[in-house]
């Protein structure tokens, strides 16, 4: 998987690193996609629910 | 370059021009233009420059091995092994392993205990392995890696979705003839968080070969190599759609697969197999004996015997996916089962491997492979479009491919680490469970108990890899036990008035159709959570947080010990609150309550795709008979190794997460300080 570079304020990035591993993150990249994932949930368009449900198919443990 | 190579190529060039410059002084036959000048210019200076190369490096040489050598001195230099090998047994159950093994019918893993180590390994809340294999990778409990259940829900509308991956398909496609391109390619993601053992291992220089461990589609980069497990999808982009062709079959669904027709042809039967996003591969069969057909596809012909699966045949949809056929009947009707439509891995169109040309070189080096996360069709099975013969072929041609797969990196890895789970040992139970006690006229009742053998076998091969410098650990991330009872939760909560459905409806259809939300208070899907209706958190939620947690103990209270109706046995041995049981930044993500079924129970079919129905409790008629989706404390693992134990009294109760940890420490890497588990040994 690709990623991405992004620039950001420093002095906020070095106050969430002090926290990071406290908060049980694995390092400073987590803790912000875990941030931008929060927000991407509320606003983005979710996919129908029957796609969903399609690509759940074959799992064994569901009918 | 040093100065002498630099005047040598002066000289040369200056040579060259005057010898080019010689020519003006004879007769001019023809003008054959600067090209030729400059070409052979270019020729001289590649050889010039390839020679100084070599000598470069060269003379660099001593130099270089002796750089590297410390190097390596560095990375292994708190280490106490070169090597750690990692043999995944999927569900291998401690009460059979110990039964079998006091039976002497399991001689090397009865030689890895006496000789080193052996121990029941705590397992995860829920044991379910997509979670119980993440803490082992990241050492973390769920709350960290955010991985709960197979299912995750979404907090807008209720449905369902993978918990382990997320492949979002493009929706804009241009057509090609009879195919539809995508514009752009899928949009991929691992939701499982956290970091895995191997990546730490890789930033400190040491590198890994990871080879089906589950949860870990899409491959991410790291130092080493990897080859995608559990939720990877097939070509169709499900967790595996196998077709069923019968030449008196209409089309229609059945669970897990298509059920389609064979047209009767002058010559035979035709079918189409169904692909990706429309596409579809035509086919046709040919009888030549009483047990066998020709096959015509993708340009080729096969011989199909019954009973017998063809090798993996490439298909192109244009994207490339690889099937087995297998002829199952030939009268009076013929039936013909296909696999479901797997990422070739010689082409792969999805990342399921690290780097992407190790899926490649492993097809090229050792023959095509099943890349989908969970290939025996264990649904086929259940709908009768196999047997269990075939499902039984099925499984070992996958475990052999697999073994073919670990032994070649055993071959290779001479420091780092060499980690395969071979799930063939949790598919079988899965299916082969109700046969165990089933008296000697059953012909399978030994299958599961021949397989624990040849999971031995598998040790034993193992074993000559294994020196004074490798640790080598045989591990399961979760134990077996039957699946007799299904537990609807839905229904004991509608009964109970905390889950209302729309007026005039008794039931409601899968995944909450027909659900009332506005008066509903809690849930359940998935095999093990139970949720509140929250507000501010569920979309439509109705429980104000301030009566959460009264509503948890309540909820508690009542489904602790719930009784069977229609023998008394306790059904549900605990209910845990997931705020006591987890915590970590995904704690949100998680179920508000953990439901730990008795042996014997689980999560019922219909209440694992959140259906109501009107029976809480329904027996549990498939093929599917074994399960682990009960209680922790009666699944747990199995740990063998060959490491003597630092402190048993101090590590009476070794769980899956303190095996991350553990290899960290082993190979000289101090584990961060977010892992929770301990390293077992020193």
């Amino acid at each position: 998987m690709k990623k991405t570079t992004v620039k950001l304020n420093a002095s906020l990035c070095d106050r969430a690193r002090k926290i990071v591993e406290k908060a049980g993150y694995s390092g400073l990249e987590e803790f912000i996609e875990h941030a931008m994932e929060r927000d991407l949930a509320r606003l983005e368009t979710s996919e129908s629910k029957e796609e969903l449900v399609r690509k759940l198919q074959g799992l064994g443990y569901l009918k | 370059m040093n100065l002498r190579h630099r005047d040598l190529l002066g000289l040369l060039v200056a040579g060259l021009l005057i010898a080019g410059g010689a020519h003006h002084g004879g007769p001019q036959l023809s003008y054959i233009g600067p090209g030729a000048g400059f070409a052979f210019i270019g020729s001289f200076l590649t050889i010039v420059l390839s020679l100084i190369a070599s000598l470069v490096s060269l003379l660099v040489w001593p130099f270089r091995m002796l750089w590297l050598a410390l190097r390596r001195q560095g990375r292994f230099g708190n280490a106490r092994v070169k090597k750690v090998i990692v043999l995944g047994l999927d569900g291998l159950d401690p009460n059979l392993t110990e039964r079998w093994m006091a039976e002497g019918k399991l001689p090397n893993l009865q030689s890895l205990r006496d000789n080193g180590h052996y121990t029941r390994l705590r397992t995860t809340f829920p044991p379910l392995s997509p979670v119980a294999w993440s803490t082992f990778a990241t050492g973390v409990n769920p709350a960290g890696h955010n991985i709960f259940d197979f299912l995750n829900r979404d907090l807008r509308t209720y449905a369902p979705e993978l918990s382990s991956a997320r492949v979002r398909n493009t929706t804009k496609f241009f057509k090609l003839f009879k195919w539809r391109i995508p514009f752009s390619r899928p949009s991929l993601e691992l939701r499982r968080k956290s970091k895995p053992f191997w990546e730490i291992l890789g930033k400190h220089g040491i590198g890994s070969t990871i080879l089906r461990i589950p949860v870990t589609f899409p491959a991410m980069p790291f130092n080493g190599r990897l080859l995608s497990a559990m939720s990877t999808p097939d070509l169709r982009g499900t967790q595996g759609s196998f077709s069923w062709f019968t030449s008196d079959a209409i089309e229609s669904s059945v669970e897990g697969g298509l059920k389609l027709p064979l047209t009767r042809t002058t010559e035979g039967w035709h079918g189409v197999l169904p692909g990706p996003d429309g596409a579809s591969v035509d086919f046709t069969l040919q009888r030549h004996s009483p047990t066998g057909c020709k096959l015509n596809v993708a340009d080729k012909t096969w011989q199909l015997k019954v009973g017998e699966y063809s090798p993996w045949i490439r298909l192109s949809f244009p994207a490339r996916g690889i099937v087995r056929f297998l002829l199952t009947e030939i009268d009076p009707a013929i039936s013909l089962y296909v696999t479901p439509v797997e990422i070739d891995p010689e082409n792969p169109a999805l990342p399921i491997s690290h780097p992407a040309h190790y899926a490649i070189y492993l097809a090229k080096l050792l023959g095509s492979f099943a890349t989908l996360g969970m290939a025996e069709d264990t649904w086929a099975l259940n709908e009768g479009a196999i047997d269990e013969d075939a499902f039984l072929k099925q499984a070992k041609l996958i475990q052999s491919e697999r073994e073919s797969m670990f032994f070649n990196a055993l071959d290779r890895t001479r420091r780092g680490v060499a980690a395969c789970v071979f799930d063939t040992t949790d598919r079988v139970q899965h299916m082969f469970f109700r046969h165990m006690n089933a008296g000697g006229q059953n012909r399978h009742a030994e299958v599961i108990e021949d397989l624990y053998r040849d999971m031995d076998r598998i040790v034993g091969r193992t074993l000559p890899y294994v020196d004074k410098n490798t640790a080598l650990f045989v591990l399961s991330d979760h134990g077996f036990c039957n699946f007799r009872r299904g537990i609807n939760l839905n229904s004991w909560l509608h009964q109970n008035g905390l889950l209302a459905l729309e007026e005039g409806r008794t039931e409601s259809g899968e995944y909450f159709a027909g659900i009332d939300w506005s008066r509903t208070r809690a849930y359940t899907f998935g095999l093990s959570g139970v949720y509140l209706n929250l507000q501010g958190r569920e979309a439509q939620g109705i429980v104000p947080p301030s009566e959460a947690a009264h509503l948890k103990s309540e909820l508690l209270e009542c489904l602790t010990n719930l009784p069977d109706d229609i023998d008394g046995q306790v059904a549900i041995k605990a209910v845990y609150d997931s705020n006591r049981i987890y915590h970590g930044p995904y704690l949100d993500a998680a179920p508000d309550l953990i439901v730990g079924y008795s042996p014997g129970y689980r999560a019922s079919w219909s209440a694992a795709v959140g259906k109501v129905t009107t029976a809480v409790f329904e027996d549990n008629h498939k093929c599917w008979s074994g399960d682990h989706c009960v209680d922790p404390s009666a699944v747990p693992g199995v740990l063998f190794s060959n490491q003597p134990s630092r402190a048993p009294d101090l590590r009476t109760d070794p769980g899956i997460e303190d095996m991350a940890p553990t290899i960290l420490r082993l190979l000289g890497v101090d584990p961060p300080s977010y892992m929770e588990g301990q390293a077992l040994f020193t």
